[in-house]
Parts: structure tokens; sequence; C-alpha cells
């Protein structure tokens, strides 16, 4: 409520049976705006009032300065002396509240309880934290001044070192197109001696096939003549119903004719029309017929789905129970009369490629040779460039105006907690490592330096780390603060998924607070 | 950093709740009333005439104020039903109806009332042999219909209510299974319907060896069009009629992510429903404990049969040509217990307020500091946490009371317990909170994790202290510290035993400036049936969670209430907040309403909700600011602040997965715009504590509907996007993002309505475009009424306590105003033992205004004094005011501001506790 207050409007004073002291609670430097006087001026000239109305527990200042010694206004500030320390200005709110506040307790000057002056005692205690404050900050500005001159130096060398690099890079780059060269010239002769030798093999077993499907061709032929009349008959081709393709029903002269192309065949058209037809799923009537008899009279019902179901069903069956071989075995029963013909052929097929000859051999011997020569020159290639990297990154990072962090280049440090160990590996991410076993989480990767405009290197952050099940990405913000080594001091999480790191370091400590002398300090008590 | 834990108890959650992240509740986790057995079959009963006969002949008078008759069944001639009427004070029936001679004892509900309720004298008349009436207290009457069964109400001879009217009254007795051996054989196949004897929810079977047991009901409020009340549901105030929907329910449930606009149960459970119109106010409270079904109905009677010869009592005469009234019709289903019916006859809403109040009993003065700003996380990590918070609020100079640690503060959810990597030192953590006078609350809940290191564990399993399964075992379910047993509150020892852990010696670390929480306590089972207890678990004294499942909340706060009113030898005045509530937790608990979101809409229904528990005695309520789950904008967290710095319990809270957001991190503007809303509640302090008090004595709530200010104003029966706190201030809370204006219709007759923001006036009866900015919501004080501020800025409410105070003396336009002023020491019994407490009557008339004691015997030793005094609406500027107190005379300086009709007195000076006059020409 802002009262335009003039003093005429007022008849008499209430004479208050409230002691009045005037002064109370005003600051030294501001005592001459308080001169006593007909009337006082609101410090911030919103009005003026009569003077009894200074420090008379109403409020009647917008900017609460008629009120400094008492809580009539929220927005009054409230000077302690505190002899033998600092003066300090607190809200006028805390005046009178039963709450001591000043180290002289001249806020409680009203109310029942009684403060103790601890203004002495505070002041020692002050004077012995900004000593320990000091010293701290001292020995690490020294620590600091050796990181920032070792950071010269790694600099220059950094520099020297790419140099050296990059020179040395030209050379081995030039000794790798020597060794290409030999590697190809190596490389001409010994393919072409591998390519002659391939074909030689692929010609040898194409002959050994078509013997072989000729062998197997006789004897069926021969076994399927069971009258040998040099002819196939649709009687004699009938009794196989391993080769009816729709097993269902009966293999009806129709569909033995359909294989036959006729009513019989011999050798000749045997060999033309009808064995490609029927070799795979041939069987000798003899193997058929020393089966059990079950009804499924025939084994090539077993269709490939049937098959799959069983083989799933065994599998089942393995991972339950612990009997896998007696399941493999009865695996085998099933597949064997289907697969006897298939084998043979897979016999053929494989056929490894047999070794070359000597004169091959040497060839390749000495490409081998050219080819190791080459990848270690180009090891070395990589190697330097990946040196290089390293160096041109580690230039590119910002460590300050003075490198002041050079120290932390590639270097990790953990913090270790009843759960957790965070690891944080500078300018690269921070690491969640869980004591339980479990795989570690990622809380952010390197984003940049982000304190404050006049103090941008109190606080870095990682950021984009592993994602929270129905949250934002992991983040960290490390702050800053003087100490003589470099460590993690405290991790917090104040906010789901976003950490908040403390690191000491003598690479944030300052060189003004080292060298305050104490006559400095004696001047603010 | 225990998100790895917690995460998993999540995925947990979502795993047993099978709910999709991002959605809102899963509705099918919790059943609808057709997936309930009783509920099914006591809503399609409608018999065209009820078999249900009173025989009058059987009346007995067993003292005077409680009758008792033979009721029975028609169709079911052997079972025999007794029906008691007890006519008691302050308007107040109930009517009571159990079998005679149950095969099993019918539960009747235990610790719900205050106390025995007094009987009062019946006159009867009109004993014709067809019906009985009585008339009895000041100006009730009832009229008791013999065949078929009918109770109809009057209040100052107007036809309020009526029971069976509807025929809908339906009492399952309790029957032996048929095909056993002992069943009789009768009604074989109607005694094995469907879900009668087992019924099967989701995975979850309900053995139900008992059988059916529900009772149904029809209450109709004639010439009613509004109801009231049967919280705790998200829905709107004026209760929605259920003809489309689902009935409201009442079952304690832990609903995950609740909806707003529907019936669906959440925490609590209170059965009692109000009904308003212009003539009266009225009550009907079923004393059940069990789930509850109710349906509501706006319909019409018509006039005819019975009815006509009643006619003359109704309010509203029936139009000739229509011969109809309108009225709610309400159909009550409860699974089991008895019916125990209580109908407050009103008739104005103080009556009503004062009724239910002396049955239950009415929220005591809580400390002041609890009705003061909290502030809240899930969770506050560890001591540096919290110091670092309670700094925040040093250093952005915003007042704070009292700040809370949530489930995380333990050790692995073993309450009682400390994680003592994070809170090493407890004790000095709250000694340095209690510097400045505030407080800490921790949370108890009330499932205790297995495991045989944990003492509390330990003793209570040696003590076989846990609930038990149907088979006798401790019954074991999955809560936040995983596998977990749940205390029998039930049992006098374990109520007893319980109340001991919150000793400063059993509860290690606690202190005398600590309070509690009690969560989760409907209690939230993970794997349980809806979350919850299997129905057929077994409670102390055999019976069954069915018969029970709605007190077990309240079991445990009035166990904790026990606790920590022993703590301090009954000194200290507890506080304790609980989730899950029945009638009569107002007595030990506050109440909020559970885990909203950070939505415009949940802001929204904030209102309704607390309104609906303001009138059936929760009177200390409030909704968790800037909303429980995810996070609110700015704007909204802004608005949230204003609206609930005028809602009784204030408190911030949030989920752990969402962003910091204490009222400095949204920018220097925000923080100066909540800084103002949470000041402004301080201001009114002194304003809400002598509604706190007035609510203890009188059983009024601070937070009102318009209608219970305004009972004859047709227009505010609706109201639910304003509210009253007391008589004095009129609140609009802003629930959108962008508004610039809001139609306000002022309420009542030749009323003023001074905006506290400018002063202009507004009159009674009109609707008007406010202005709105992001400043404040508008709140307007009602001419009439005087206010009690502190003005002065405090960290905490209890280190104002003896701050001066300011007087804001509203004109009406007879330029007259009053209102009172409560003091006491804030925290202890001294006001009721010591009457260590003032009660003040401020009058204005004539010009002048008047300071006088309300209660002679009050003696609270204070020095605040009066320091300013200011009347709004004064026509002119005065000549002179002068004050008189004792024989000391003072003429202290005024001011008028013409423009907006204020006159300000300065410094008036006189003590608040002594007699003294104001003149003014």
């Amino acid at each position: 409520m802002n009262l335009i207050l003039i003093s005429s409007l007022f008849t008499i004073v209430f004479s208050g049976n409230i002691e009045q002291t005037v002064l109370r609670g005003i600051p030294t430097s501001l005592l001459p705006k308080y001169t006593l006087a007909k009337t006082f001026l609101c410090l911030d000239g919103s009005s003026t009032i009569p003077f009894e109305f200074v420090n008379d527990d109403y409020c009647d200042c917008r900017d609460g300065s008629d009120e400094p010694g008492t809580s009539a206004c929220p927005n009054g500030r409230f000077f302690c002396e505190n002899k033998g320390y600092i003066g300090t200005i607190i809200p006028s709110h805390f005046v009178g509240d039963g709450v001591c506040d000043c180290c002289d307790g001249t806020d409680e000057y009203e109310t029942k309880i009684v403060c103790n002056n601890t203004c002495f005692e505070l002041a020692q205690k002050t004077r012995a934290e900004r000593e320990a404050r000091r010293a701290l900050h001292a020995a690490g500005v020294a620590k600091k001044l050796e990181i920032i001159s070792k950071s010269v130096l790694i600099k220059s060398d950094r520099e020297a070192r790419l140099r050296e690099l990059e020179e040395g890079l030209q050379k081995v780059e030039d000794e790798l197109k020597g060794k290409e060269e030999l590697k190809q010239q190596a490389e001409a002769p010994e393919n072409e001696a591998k390519d002659k030798h391939q074909k030689l093999w692929e010609e040898q077993r194409a002959v050994r096939e078509a013997i072989a499907r000729d062998n197997q061709m006789h004897e069926m032929f021969a076994e399927l003549d069971a009258n040998n009349d040099s002819l196939v008959s649709i009687e004699e081709l009938q009794k196989h119903t391993e080769l009816d393709s729709d097993h269902e029903n009966e293999f009806t002269v129709e569909e033995v004719r359909l294989i036959l192309g006729a009513d019989s065949v011999n050798f000749d058209e045997f060999n033309v029309t009808v064995f490609d037809q029927i070799s795979n799923s041939y069987k000798k009537l003899s193997e058929q017929s020393s089966e059990t008899p079950v009804d499924h009279a025939d084994v090539a019902a077993t269709t490939e789905a049937q098959l799959d179901q069983i083989q799933a069903e065994a599998d089942e069956e393995t991972s339950a129970g612990e009997d896998e071989y007696e399941h493999e075995e009865e695996q085998h029963d099933i597949t064997t009369p289907v697969a006897t013909s298939l084998e043979h052929e897979k016999h053929i097929h494989d056929d490894t490629v047999p070794e070359y000859d000597d004169e091959t051999k040497k060839l390749i011997q000495l490409a081998d040779h050219a080819r190791n020569e080459y990848n270690e020159v180009e090891g070395r290639v990589q190697d330097i460039k990946r040196q290089i990297d390293d160096l041109k990154r580690q230039s590119d990072v910002d460590t300050g105006p003075h490198g002041e962090y050079s120290a932390f280049i590639d270097q990790c440090y953990d913090y270790e907690e009843r759960e957790y160990t965070y690891r944080i590996c500078m300018f690269k991410d921070a690491k969640q490592i869980s004591k339980g076993g479990g795989s570690d989480v990622t809380i952010g990767y390197w984003e940049g330096w982000t304190g404050p405009e006049n103090n941008k290197y109190l606080k870095m952050k990682y950021a984009n780390g592993a994602t929270c099940w129905n949250g934002p990405a992991r983040s960290l913000t490390v702050t800053f603060q003087c100490g003589t080594e470099h460590k993690p001091i405290d991790v917090r999480e104040p906010t789901r998924c976003e950490y908040s790191m403390i690191f000491e370091t003598p690479s944030a400590c300052d060189e003004r607070i080292a060298t305050a002398t104490m006559h400095q300090e004696h001047e603010e008590f | 950093m225990s998100r790895f834990f917690h995460l998993l108890n999540l995925i947990f959650i979502l795993y047993i709740l099978n709910i999709p992240p991002s959605e809102n509740v899963d509705r099918n986790n919790f059943k609808t009333c057709e997936q309930s057995a009783f509920c099914r079959r006591q809503r399609k009963y409608k018999p065209d005439i009820s078999p249900y006969e009173v025989d009058l002949r059987s009346m007995k008078t067993i003292r005077s104020g409680h009758l008792q008759f033979i009721l029975h069944n028609t169709l079911k001639s052997p079972i025999k039903f007794q029906l008691d009427i007890f006519t008691l004070e302050h308007n107040s029936l109930r009517v009571k109806i159990n079998e005679k001679n149950p095969i099993r004892k019918r539960y009747e509900v235990e610790h719900a009332l205050v106390g025995e309720p007094k009987l009062v004298d019946v006159k009867l008349t009109n004993l014709d042999g067809k019906q009985v009436e009585g008339s009895f207290s000041k100006s009730a009457k009832f009229l008791l219909n013999a065949k078929p069964f009918r109770l109809d109400l009057f209040t100052n001879g107007i036809f309020v209510m009526s029971v069976n009217s509807k025929n809908m009254f339906n009492f399952e007795h309790y029957r032996t299974k048929p095909g056993t051996n002992e069943s009789t054989g009768e009604n074989n196949t109607e005694d094995n319907e469907d879900g009668m004897w087992e019924e099967t929810f989701k995975t979850h079977q309900d053995s139900k060896p008992y059988g059916p047991s529900s009772i149904g009901v029809d209450v109709n409020f004639l010439n009613f069009e509004n109801v009231y009340g049967i919280p705790e549901h998200a829905d709107a105030f004026s209760l929605r009629s259920t003809h489309d929907t689902d009935p409201y329910r009442l079952f304690n449930l832990d609903i995950f992510e609740y909806d707003i606009q529907n019936p669906m149960a959440l925490y609590g459970s209170v059965p009692y429903m109000l009904a308003h119109n212009e003539h009266a106010t009225v009550g009907f409270f079923w004393l059940n404990a069990a789930e509850g079904w109710i349906d509501v109905n706006n319909d019409k009677l018509t006039v005819q049969g019975f009815f006509s010869t009643i006619a003359s009592f109704f309010s509203t005469k029936p139009t000739a040509d229509k011969n109809e009234v309108p009225q709610v019709s309400t159909h009550w289903m409860f699974e089991s217990g008895i019916f125990d019916g209580f109908f407050f006859l009103g008739p104005t809403p103080r009556d009503i307020f004062k009724q239910y109040s002396v049955i239950t009993g009415s929220v005591p003065l809580p400390p002041l500091w609890a009705i003061a700003y909290h502030q809240c996380r899930w969770n506050y990590n560890d001591e540096d946490d919290v110091r670092s918070v309670l700094n925040g609020f040093e250093k952005n100079v915003i007042p704070l009371d009292v700040i809370w640690l949530d489930i995380e503060h333990t050790h692995g959810k073993r309450y009682f317990t400390w994680d003592t990597q994070k809170f090493p030192n407890p004790e000095k953590l709250q000694d340095d909170i209690a510097r400045y006078g505030r407080k800490l609350v921790t949370i108890s809940d009330p499932h205790i994790k297995k495991d045989d290191a944990y003492q509390v564990y330990a003793d209570a399993k040696a003590l076989g202290y846990f609930v038990k399964t149907k088979d006798g075992a401790d019954y074991e379910g999955s809560c936040w510290p995983g596998a977990s047993m749940w205390l029998d509150y039930f049992n006098p020892d374990i109520f007893q035993w319980y109340s001991q852990r919150y000793s400063l010696e059993n509860y290690k670390g606690s202190t005398g400036n600590l309070f509690i929480w009690n969560d989760m306590n409907e209690p939230s089972v993970f794997n349980g049936p809806e979350v919850t207890f299997p129905k057929d678990i077994i409670h102390y004294g055999g019976w069954e969670d069915r018969d029970v499942h709605n007190l077990y909340g309240m079991l445990q706060h009035m166990s904790t209430f026990q606790g920590l009113y022993n703590r301090s030898n009954g000194h200290i005045r507890p506080f304790i907040l609980t989730r899950s509530f029945f009638a009569g937790s107002q007595r030990t608990a506050a109440v909020w309403t559970g885990d909203n979101a950070a939505q415009w809409s949940y802001l929204k229904i904030a209102t309704p909700m607390l309104l609906s528990l303001s009138v059936t005695g929760f009177g200390f309520s409030g909704a968790d600011v800037g909303g429980f789950f995810s996070n609110p904008d700015a704007k909204l967290l802004v608005r949230w602040y204003q609206a609930a710095a005028f809602q009784p319990f204030y408190r911030e809270h949030a989920h752990i997965d969402t962003a910091r957001r204490e009222p400095w991190l949204f920018g220097p503007d925000n923080t100066r715009l909540i800084r103002k809303a949470i000041e402004q509640r301080y201001n009114y302090l002194p304003y809400w504590y002598t509604l706190f008090y007035k609510q203890e004595k009188q059983g009024i709530p601070p937070m009102l509907p318009l209608w219970a200010n305004f009972p004859k104003d047709k227009n505010v029966f609706k109201t639910e996007d304003l509210f009253m706190v007391g008589n004095g201030l009129l609140v609009c809370p802003i629930t959108e993002a962008d508004t610039n204006q809001v139609s306000i219709y002022f309420p009542g007759e030749n009323t003023i309505w001074y905006d506290t923001r400018t002063l202009i006036q507004y009159n009674g009866s009109e609707t008007v475009l406010i202005n709105v900015d992001m400043e404040s919501i508008p709140v307007f004080q009602q001419g009439g009424v005087i206010i009690p501020k502190r003005l002065r800025r405090r960290r905490s409410s209890m280190l104002a306590l003896h701050d001066p105070i300011t007087l804001v003396v509203a004109l009406d336009r007879n330029h007259e105003a009053k209102g009172e002023l409560y003091m006491d020491d804030g925290y202890t019994y001294d006001y009721k033992h010591k009457r260590q407490m003032i009660y003040r009557r401020f009058i204005f008339r004539n010009n002048e205004l008047h300071s006088k004691t309300l209660d002679f015997t009050g003696k609270f030793e204070t020095d605040a004094w009066i320091e300013r005094i200011l009347i709004f609406g004064y026509p002119k500027n005065p000549k002179k005011v002068i004050i008189n107190s004792g024989d000391k005379q003072a003429i202290p300086l005024h001011h008028y501001h013409a423009e907006s009709q204020m006159l300000t007195i300065r410094r008036p000076g006189p003590l608040v506790a002594s007699d003294w006059t104001l003149t003014i020409t």
C-alpha cells in the first residue's frame, strides 16, 4: 500500500509507547541523510514524511528507508554494526523475529530472547577461514603456474613433434608407394599360376563327376530293369512309390508315364529324360523293404516341413533336457534314406583343391613377402596419421587462456560413490559405472565450457549422454573449484538425469585470493 | 542416485499395471460396475413394487429416541430384518437395517464416528397402522410407510428426502452356498447367480467364501437439482448424472495417472452426499466401508398416488398441468456391511456442516505452520540438497514453513530409518531447519519391507502383526521396497504398537520438529487386484478386506496421529498428511488429491475436487502445486501458486522424473510472481487461522462453495470455477494459459465486492468482465466482512506469530462490517487446555469500530498490536479518528484516498488482546 502522506493531514501524532531509537539500523555511510530535522525525505525521493515517522515501527516510504531499525517495511535494510567484525546489512524483516542474525545481536533488541555477541569469535573464525583459503589458493596457484609453463613447453613440443611427424609421413608415404609397386609386380605371376591350377582342377573334377553319374545310372537302370529286357517299363518303375511326387495318392500309371515320357524307355532314353528326374528321390527296393513296415509306407512322404517340426521339437527337448545325443541319432534315422544320393554328390563337390605345385608355391611365397612389407609400411602411415590427429585434437582443445587446464588433456578421473563410479575423461566423455555389475552408462560427451560470461572456465558440460527411460538424454555439468590436486569431490543428480560434479583443481585457483595481504583483510573488519 | 532402482520400480509398476508410458490411466486395470458382480446385480434391480414391508405392530421403543421394527421381504418370508430408527440432536436421524438372525455377523463400521450420537425425544403421531410419523429435534420429521417400506424426511415441514420410493431397496442376506450340505435348497438358482460365490478380475480370483452380501437402496432428494460430495472423484462439484456412465465408485485405490471428469474411484471414500436448493440443504451419509457404487440421476417426480397426499409439503408446488417436481434420485450399492444411514436435515448450509461434524468430527485446529507454505519433491536427495533448497528460499526472500522428504530418504524404503549416506545427521538437519521455526515432514508408508534384518519387520513378523491371507498365512505383496507386508491396524494392539514406532526413542533420527506423511495407504499393492488388497484377505476379528477396505488408510493415519500425540505427551498438535481417507479421517489428518499432473485441466479440476472434500468434512485439503507428473511451464506454475495460495493445504510437489521446479528456477520475473503469491498466503494467515479455528468449533470448512454463503442465489449452485475463503474472500483461479479477461458473477443481492487488487467495487447479482494480468488472480473481499492480515514479511509463519495486525474493513451498503480474529501459540494444545488463546470480534457500525472478546476465558499473552486499519468503501474524508482503549485515548493519523474510497488509519496502536473502540467523526 503506497500512501502519499502530507504532514498537514495529521493533527496529532499518536504518541506510541514504543521507545524509539531513531538512528537504529542505519549504516554509517547513510547517517548524514537521517539528520534530525522536521522532515525526512525517503531515500528514493518518493515522499517526505515527518521525522518522527523514522523508525516509528510503521512503514511510510515505498523503499522502506524510513524503517531501517524495525520490521515494519517488507523491503527495509537493517545495519548490524558488529563491532569487532564486519558491519553487515540484513533485510529488516529479520529484526525482532526471535532469530539472532547479527553477531552483535542488535537485530533482536526488542525480543525476549538473548543473543550472545559472537562477533569476536566470528572474526577469528572468518580470519582463519580466509587464511586457509588464501593458503589453499597460494599453493594451488603455484601448481597452476607449473601447469601453465608446462603447457607452453608442451605446446611447442607438440608443434615441433607435429612438424616432425608430418615430414616423416611424407617419407613413409613415398616408401609405401614403392612397396605397392613391388607388391603388384609379385602378385601378377602369382595370380596367373593360381588361375591355371584352379582351371585344371575343375576340368578333372567335371570328368570325375560324369563318370560317377554314368555308373550310378547304369546301376539304377539295371536294378529298374527287373526283367532284363534293356527297357524300363511303367510296371517296373511303378514299384518305386518313393518317386510319387504327390505322396498321398497311389503312384498311378499316368504319373509313372509322365516320368518316363513313354510306356518304356531304353538306356539312352533313360539317360536323357528320366535319370535326372528321379536320381534325388530314387531308392533301391532292397533298402525300402529292410525298413520297419510302419504304415507311412513311403519315407519320402516326410516332407521338409515335417522334418523342420521334428527338428524343432527335438531342439526344444534338448534345451529342456540333456539327452542331446539320443535325439541327434533319431534325427539321422529319419533323414538318412532321403540323403543317400545327395551325400554322394556332396562328396564330389567337397573335393578340396589339391596342393599347388612347387613353382606356384614359390610365386606365392614371393608375393606374400611383398604384401607383408607393404602392410608394415602402411601400418606406419596409419600410426603417424593417428599421432598427427591426436596432436591436432590436443592443440584444438580450449584449455583456458593460458592453458591452465592443459593438464587435463587425455586424463580420466574417478569419483567413487556407494553404487557407482563416475569416470570423467576430460574433453571426451563421462560415464556412470555400476559397482553391482551391469553396463556402463554414458552420461555425456564433451560439449564445451559453460561458466558465466565473466568466468567461462568455471564450468564445463558433457551432454547428449544415454537417454533416460521416458526422459531426456543424460548430461553432466562440472564445476571447478580451487584445490591442490585434480580430483572430483562430489557428484549429484539434482534432477533426474542431470548430473553435477564438483571438481577440485589447482587450475581453478585465483592469484588475487592467493596474494590478498593480511593488511587488506584487516581493513574489512 | 538410485536411478537404476527407481527405473526398475517404474518398469515394474508399468509391467504390473500394463501401462503404456505416455498415456494416462489404463482403465482396464480397474473394475467397471459390470465387472463387479454385486454392482451388476444391484444396478439392474428395479422392481415395480418393493417386496419389503415394515411390521408396524413390531414397534418397540428401546429407549427415548430409539425405535425398533421388524422388516421383511415378502418374497423371502423366513428372512427377517431389524430396522432401528434413532432420532438425534441437531435435526439428524439415523436408520439402521440389519439381518435379524444372520448366519454370519455382518460388519458394522468402527472408528469413523467421533462418538455415540446423542438421542433426542421423538413425538410419534399418525399411528394408523399404515405409517408412523415422528417429529424430533428443532424442525425435523420422518414418515415411515409400512407397505411397502418407505421413509420420507421433512425439514421445517418441507419434504426433502425419500428412501425406497423407487423400490430399489435390496438387501442380500447371508446364505449357505447351494449344493453344500447345509443349504436349504430354497431359491437355488437365484442364490447361484454368476459372481455370487466367486469372481475373477484379470488374473485375480476373489474366493468369496461367504457369498453375496450386498445392499442397494435408493435415496431421492425431492425438489433438488444439485447434489454434491461422495469424494473422492476427479469430477464436477455438482455431481453429474450417471445415466450414461458407470456409477460413482467408492473404493480406495491407487490410480496411476488418474483421469479427470469421470466417476472412477480414487484414493479416499466418504459415502456422504449433500443436496442443496434455495430452501434447504440436506445430507445423507451411509456409514459403510465396503466397495460402493452410487448412481445419480436428475429426473422428475410425478406427484400422484401417495405423493399427492403430501404434495402440500413440497417447497415448490407442482404445477397443475404437469404434476411434477424435479428430483435427484440416487442409487447406493455396497458390497457388504449393513445399512446405517444418517439423514441430516439442515436446513441451512451452516447447520449441515455442524450436523455432519457432530457425527464424524471436525478438523482440529492445525498448527499454524501447517497451513503455511510447504516445499516438497520426490526427492530432496540428501542433507546438502535440503540445505541448498532452504538457502534458495533465503536468497530469494520467499517464506517457507515446511520441507518434505519422500521415500528416497529411507534406507531402501524401510520406514523409520534413514539412508545414512545421504542423511548422516538428521537430528542436526532438523535443528537447523527449526532455527527459523520450520519443520520437516518425512514419509511413512504402510508397506513393511520383507527383510529379517529390518527391525520393524522382524518384530511385527514375530508378533504376528501382518494382515493374513484367507488361508491364514501372512499376506505378501509388492510395493516400493519389493516384497512387503502390511500391518493390521484393526487390531488395537497393533494400532498401539505402530503408534509407538513414532516415539523419539523408536524412530531414530527424529525430533519434535518432524511430522509425518502417510502415502500409499489405500493400500497400494503393485501386484494386487486393482493395485490393492485382495478382498478375501483377513483382518483382525476375522473380517474380510471386503468388509473394511475403505478404513485401512484411515486406521494407519489415526495410529500415526496417536504416535505423534503421545510423543509430546499430548502437548503439541500433530500434523499428518494422508492420501487415503474415510469419513472421520478429518479428525487426525490433512489430505491431498494425490498424483495429479502438470496440466491446466488438473489445475482447474482442483477446485471442484477440493470443494467436494470441503463440504464432506475435509476442510484441510489441497492439490499438489504445479502438478505431480511432468513439467509445468512457468505460466501454469505461477497460476497454480496463485490459486493454491487460497486453498487450505498449500504444498508444491513433483515426481522424481520431473525437472527441478523450486520457485526461483523460472527467471526473475516468475520468481517475483511466485514470491508474491506465497506472500499473499502469509498475509492472509491470521484470517486462515481464524477460519480453521471456526472449523474446529462449528465444522465450517475454510474453503467453501458459493452456495454455502449465498444459499438462496440459484445462479451459484453449480459454480466450481470460483470459491470462497470464509465469507470474506471470493477467489477466481485462472485456469487457462492466455486469459486477459474473465466473466465473474458476483453472488448475493445487495452485496458489494471489492477487487483486492484495485479496490474497484462490484455489485452482487451482476456478471462482470474482469481484466486479468499475471500479477495476481482476481480475489474480491465481500463488503460487510473484516479480515485480519499480517502485512509484514517474515521467513516463516512462526517467526511472525507476534507481529502486528492490519484490519481490512470492507463496508457493506449499510456501512457496516464484522469479522473475527483468533490467535494462539500456533503449535500446542494450550489453547484448549489452558485457554491460552485470543478470540476477538470486530464490528463496524455507525462509524465506530469495536473490538470485543468472543471468549472471556482466553488469555494468550502477546504484544501483537493493531498497526493499521484499512476501511474499504468509506464515503468521505473524515475530520478526525479517535481510539479509546480502557482509560487511554489516542488520535491516530489517517489518510483518505478518495478515488478508491479507502480510509487508512495509521498506527492505531492498541494491543490485539485489548478491548477498544475507534470512532470516526
